[in-house]
């Protein structure tokens, strides 16, 4: 229940909407978006009909025209000839009529190029009849067979999705992206096991792959291997610091018990650090100003912020102070001396008690950032 | 005098496809932040104003001059943000978004870090309103957009969009409340 007398009002609301905060474009995007558009070149379709809507200059030379009709004439002559000659009376007409269709249906890659485009187009019917001909007639490429299957993912049929795949990984054991989509398939059709295999092969490609990496961490998750999902989780964030999935990831590794990576605020940011970096006294010092260089790049952009550093130490105060004292002399480093005075210091020799999903810890060294934007004036005290 | 968005857009269909850089100038800002709350992440944010500018270039012919340019390009990127996150969705647990979020303890507010406070919370609870509805607030209060206007973007009436707006206000405000509740007690543990 919320309590209401603490609720923000409307007006509020309505003022803090328009102070909405927002991202800063990259600089080059609009030079990007013009040369995107000019690599991209016009599809078949494009030119088929840019040259029939657009205007043409024609200049006329009567002999040249005379020329040009007699060559029609003739060949229009040849043409009505040769045909009653090599066709026979009864034969139909009504195929010869030249179409995209049967055009595509001789082109294995035109069938793959305009599928794909129908398939980004979201028309995932079309694209499938175009693709499945492409896969007919190159059953070697695996390209094709991936987007084949992602036109049956489109469809939602996840069956032939999975068999478009396997039946190309039978050419290539080692195709990146026919190995994680059947880790996706097996996984949203709640086949844990197989999906974690063909993850586990995606990860022996590329050992940093996120998308395998976070999913494999989910699997563990389900399957209650604890110790598997805590290594893979570090293991993503080791590697993937910013974006939805870290956060996602360091609430999963905090879940399951681990707290070597936790989610600090300081100014307006979220950061994601490694407590386990910064807290070891063996760790080099390069380690633990590489890790706190994020909250150095907040305190360096906001002149106003005041930053607490609060350790805990289950071994005693002395410990306690001697890392948040080391951390913060890294940060003075890289600040310059004056702003010394911005970071204060707290320890307490004892264990960090928390508490998440209703489930108490204990850490035996934990290490709490506070920040705030220093006040002008001294604030009033209140009873 | 800068021309019109109306005016760029003839001018760009009639061959000088250099103007259309004007008017990703103009719009660059509003849609690459629309793409970065939908994907949290710059790179992505980028890659994703860049794939719909060029997909609005190509459709540039389908643009009705008796329309906003802005409200027009602003639907399909909508409908672009939405068809990304579904592509992203669909290969994640369900499991996973049903989960409570578990933020560090937060600290005291002064004077002015109590409006950084309540920028961060409002924020935050944003992501609990469904994309229309945070969208439908952003365009009104920090893009200033018409009211008229927004009525044609999200197909509803005036009386629609005002009664709209206000719902949305009440739930964002609702959500901070619990936000803000939860903490709180987190803080007298």
């Amino acid at each position: 229940m919320v309590d209401t007398e603490m609720m923000i009002s409307k007006d509020r609301l309505e003022e803090l909407l328009t102070h909405l905060e927002e991202q800063e474009p990259p600089a080059e995007l609009s030079r990007q978006v013009m040369q995107r558009l000019k690599r991209r070149k016009p599809s078949f379709f494009e030119k088929v009909s840019s040259f029939f809507t657009a205007s043409h200059t024609i200049t006329l030379q009567p002999l040249r025209l005379a020329a040009a009709g007699l060559v029609l004439c003739l060949t229009f002559f040849l043409g009505m000839q040769a045909s009653s000659l090599l066709d026979p009376p009864s034969r139909s007409h009504d195929g010869d009529q030249p179409n995209l269709a049967a055009a595509l249906s001789e082109n294995g890659e035109a069938s793959f190029l305009v599928g794909r485009g129908l398939l980004v187009a979201d028309r995932p019917d079309q694209a499938l009849a175009l693709l499945t001909q492409a896969g007919q007639l190159n059953p070697d490429n695996p390209e094709y067979a991936l987007w084949q299957g992602m036109a049956y993912l489109a469809q939602g049929d996840l069956e032939q999705e999975r068999l478009s795949y396997q039946r190309a990984l039978t050419g290539n054991q080692q195709a990146l992206p026919l190995l994680l989509n059947l880790g996706h398939n097996y996984l949203q059709s709640g086949e844990l096991e197989e999906s974690l295999e063909f993850y586990r092969k995606v990860l022996a490609l590329s050992p940093d792959h996120p998308g395998a990496l976070y999913n494999t961490g989910l699997i563990n998750q389900q399957l209650g291997d604890s110790g598997r999902e805590i290594s893979v989780w570090q293991q993503y964030l080791a590697n993937y610091r910013t974006g939805r999935w870290a956060f996602r990831a360091v609430q999963h590794l905090n879940s399951a018990g681990d707290y070597s990576y936790r989610v600090y605020r300081v100014g307006a940011r979220r950061i994601i650090l490694n407590q386990k970096i910064l807290l070891d006294p063996e760790r080099p010092e390069e380690d633990k100003r590489r890790e706190l260089m994020p909250v150095i790049a907040v305190l360096s952009a906001n002149p106003d912020l005041q930053l607490d550093l609060v350790g805990f130490a289950a071994e005693g105060k002395r410990s306690a102070k001697t890392m948040v004292s080391q951390l913060r002399r890294i940060m003075i480093d890289e600040l310059g001396s004056p702003k010394a005075k911005r970071i204060r210091l707290s320890w307490f020799g004892e264990a960090e008690s928390l508490q998440i999903n209703n489930n108490y810890h204990q850490l035996t060294k934990g290490l709490l950032l506070f920040s705030r934007v220093k006040a002008e004036k001294p604030k009033e005290n209140r009873i | 005098m800068e021309p019109s968005d109306e005016q760029i857009v003839h001018q760009v269909l009639t061959g000088r496809k250099s103007q259309y850089e004007l008017l990703v100038i103009r719009y660059q800002r509003q849609i690459y932040n629309l793409m970065y709350r939908h994907c949290q992440s710059a790179d992505d944010a980028a890659e994703l104003t860049q794939e719909l500018f060029c997909k609005v270039y190509e459709k540039l012919d389908l643009y009705d001059n008796g329309r906003s340019f802005f409200s027009w390009l602003y639907t399909i990127s909508m409908n672009h943000a939405r068809d990304w996150s579904r592509k992203q969705q669909r290969r994640v647990f369900n499991s996973d978004q049903l989960e409570e979020r578990a933020t560090p303890p937060e600290q005291q507010p002064d004077s002015r870090a109590e409006h950084r406070q309540q920028l961060d919370l409002m924020v935050e609870s944003m992501e609990a309103l469904s994309t229309e509805n945070r969208e439908l607030l952003i365009l009104r209060y920090t893009y200033s957009t018409p009211l008229k206007e927004l009525a044609g973007l999200f197909d509803l009436s005036l009386s629609g969009v005002k009664m709209r707006l206000q719902r949305s206000l009440a739930a964002l405000q609702v959500r901070m409340g619990e936000l803000e509740d939860g903490r709180h007690r987190n803080d007298d543990q």
